[in-house]
């Protein structure tokens, strides 16, 4: 038998066979020639200013992080992420509802591209710099990391609709994807392994060259206009308590007085918030900050995507908060008048800014983008 | 040309399998030389006296502060996790079982939500628990939890023991809360006839961190259990579904308790741990010499 055979099914049986000649022996001597691609480490990028990454949960067993990035985990968790064999009727991809060009959302305010046909619940979130969301994935942070995450969309009836076990005979049967696993974790392909993948890729989507990096790293002090650097002081002083730091996200969760009303309880809670995960009354209708990098290509806003333009978002700070008991105290004056009082001046500054969060070389890097193109 | 490839694939799976077990045993030898033995624990559902069944109507009569009523209870599914097994032996010392974590279960086929073609997990009862490579030793009691513990209940992409989405609990038939685990779950129907409707589901579910603290069963064995390679241990316990009921007066109220409701969710697990799980015997049985 030859790898160099075109039957791609003939090919994963080889390297499976040369796999299994390696662990005959059960001796760590006789350690399989793929060994070293696969333990090649992927180094994340660690941009300058950015807090530390958030390393993968640390497995009990071995005390060590469970999913470290290597560069055969994350090439198969790209083409797994691309892969509508992830999907029920073969035809829905992680990348259908996660467009690189929109900062890997969708420009839908609901989308309907599910299995399913029909719309989902909440507005397809932006994937950016994942690998510092330390506070939980899901606009309400029902998960804890990102490998448990994939299990939501993968299995929704009306996102992916996969039957895991199906997912498997799928992969087992794809000669391509044999070798892929085998090569990323050393196994044959698992529902948790896919998991993984997709996890490994989704923390290498970096956005961290920005007019705004390039001006705040001092490798282009010019990168900023005016009118932009007096909005880049504007954003930190009137958006920075959420919208913070370098990652403009706290990654945390508020209400932002965009509703009154929480007493619908149906779809298991999907319109309380957080307080579907914690039970606090205080977490009623707050969502998870979005980051706002990337954020003039991301419309629309908000966890079901209500506000069209980024004037609607500005104009809702401005004049719509609604006062509630649970709407978040920094958006009231001194404790009493709510909203953020901005000049028409100010807005147009602001927007200018943000302008300048927009990160080209992201939205366009190839090592992101869908490899069967 | 498709089938032989994957009956390749599956026997590399096979070898895989058993090339796993052999390094564990080498490890294994040396602490334990050939002194390890084999532990059961048999989970017996019963109702009051005698064996619980799926799919059959129990009557239940409800004496409450309000009065008393005649309910009926059909039960479609019971489900938990026993984890983090512990033996204590006469020295007081604790041996806790590397990656114990199995499920417990007695359940009617249930339909997975999927488009693919109506795959269904299969109606399944499973009771007892082998646990092998035992240190040899006298044990005078054992402990266990009913739930998995954070480490795990985080990151449902770990695997160890029986956990894994593909286990009858993960995602693939709904056992998942928000990517984490169900601790104990019962299924069925309460039936009252002057009720309006005279029916409702009744689904009682634990779950989440906050419930594994004071989700652990310590059970004294009245004589010491001796395991070795020679004596393989049994231990018994009782599961009375009906004392399960009694986790609220007002089953009819709350016919569905989860996680919006704390304090029935610890009741009801309260109600398993103290009341419905009951320690029945405990013994050796020597093993033929191979």
């Amino acid at each position: 038998m030859s790898v160099t055979r075109k039957d791609k099914y003939s090919k994963g049986v080889f390297i499976v066979l040369v796999f299994l000649l390696g662990l005959f022996s059960c001796s760590k001597d006789d350690d399989p020639v793929i060994a070293d691609e696969e333990k090649t480490p992927f180094t994340l990028r660690q941009p300058t200013f950015f807090p530390k990454a958030v390393e993968s949960a640390v497995d009990p067993k071995t005390g060590l992080p469970s999913n470290p990035l290597t560069k055969a985990g994350v090439e198969l968790g790209r083409r797994l992420f691309f892969d509508p064999i992830l999907s029920a009727n073969k035809q829905v991809s992680c990348g259908s509802c996660h467009h690189q060009g929109k900062a890997f959302s969708d420009g839908l305010a609901i989308t309907t591209a599910g299995v399913s046909g029909k719309p989902l619940e909440r507005h397809s979130p932006t994937l950016i710099n994942l690998a510092w969301t330390d506070k939980g994935f899901f606009w309400d942070g029902g998960s804890t990391n990102l490998e448990s995450q994939a299990f939501g969309p993968l299995t929704h009836v009306d996102e992916m609709g996969m039957y895991l076990p199906v997912l498997v005979e799928r992969l087992l049967a794809d000669a391509t994807y044999v070798e892929l696993f085998l090569k990323a974790f050393g196994e044959l392909p698992s529902e948790h392994r896919t998991a993984m993948a997709l996890s490994q890729f989704q923390r290498i989507l970096v956005s961290a060259d920005t007019p705004y990096d390039l001006y705040r790293r001092g490798e282009q002090p010019d990168a900023l206009s005016a009118d932009q650097l007096r909005g880049l002081s504007l954003v930190r002083q009137k958006c920075g308590s959420c919208h913070a730091g370098e990652l403009f996200t706290d990654n945390s969760f508020h209400n932002n007085g965009i509703d009154d009303d929480f007493g619908d309880g149906s779809h298991e809670g999907i319109y309380w918030g957080r307080y579907r995960i914690t039970y606090n009354p205080l977490d009623l209708g707050a969502f998870k900050t979005p980051t706002l990098r990337n954020v003039m290509v991301s419309a629309p806003y908000m966890h079901d995507g209500r506000f069209k333009t980024i004037d609607e978002v500005l104009n809702h700070y401005r004049f719509g908060i609604k006062d509630t008991p649970v709407t978040v105290a920094v958006l009231y004056q001194n404790g009493e008048q709510v909203g953020i009082p901005m000049t028409d001046r100010e807005a147009e500054d602001i927007k200018a800014f943000l302008n300048a969060l927009t990160d080209d070389k992201f939205l366009n890097n190839r090592e992101f983008s869908n490899p069967f193109n | 040309m498709k089938k032989q490839n994957l009956f390749f694939v599956a026997a590399a799976t096979l070898v895989f399998t058993s090339c796993e077990k052999t390094e564990i045993k080498e490890v294994e030898k040396i602490v334990y030389a050939e002194q390890a033995g084999t532990l059961a624990l048999s989970f017996d559902a019963r109702y009051a006296d005698a064996d619980f069944e799926l799919n059959k109507k129990y009557p239940h009569q409800l004496v409450n502060s309000n009065g008393t009523y005649d309910l009926e209870f059909e039960f479609s599914r019971l489900r938990y996790w026993v984890s983090n097994v512990k033996l204590v032996d006469k020295d007081n010392k604790e041996h806790a079982i590397p990656d114990s974590y199995y499920l417990v279960e007695e359940t009617n086929e249930i339909a997975v939500q999927h488009l693919v073609g109506g795959e269904k997990y299969p109606a399944t009862k499973r009771e007892e628990v082998t646990i092998k490579d035992i240190p040899s030793g006298e044990y005078k009691a054992i402990k266990f939890s009913i739930g998995v513990d954070q480490k795990y209940n985080d990151n449902i992409a770990l695997t160890a023991g029986e956990l894994g989405s593909l286990n009858g609990m993960g995602v693939s038939d709904g056992w998942m809360w928000f990517t984490s685990y169900k601790f104990l779950t019962l299924a069925g129907t309460i039936y009252w006839a002057e009720g309006t409707p005279n029916s409702k589901a009744l689904s009682w579910e634990t779950g989440s961190n906050e419930l594994f603290d004071g989700a652990e069963k310590t059970v004294e064995l009245t004589t010491p259990l001796k395991i070795d390679a020679q004596n393989s241990g049994k231990v018994l316990f009782n599961v009375d579904v009906k004392e399960l009921i009694s986790a609220t007066d007002l089953p009819w109220v709350n016919n569905s308790i989860g996680q919006n409701k704390k304090d029935l969710m610890i009741a009801f697990r309260d109600a398993f741990l103290s009341k419905s799980l009951t320690f029945k015997e405990a013994g050796s049985v020597s093993v033929e010499a191979d």
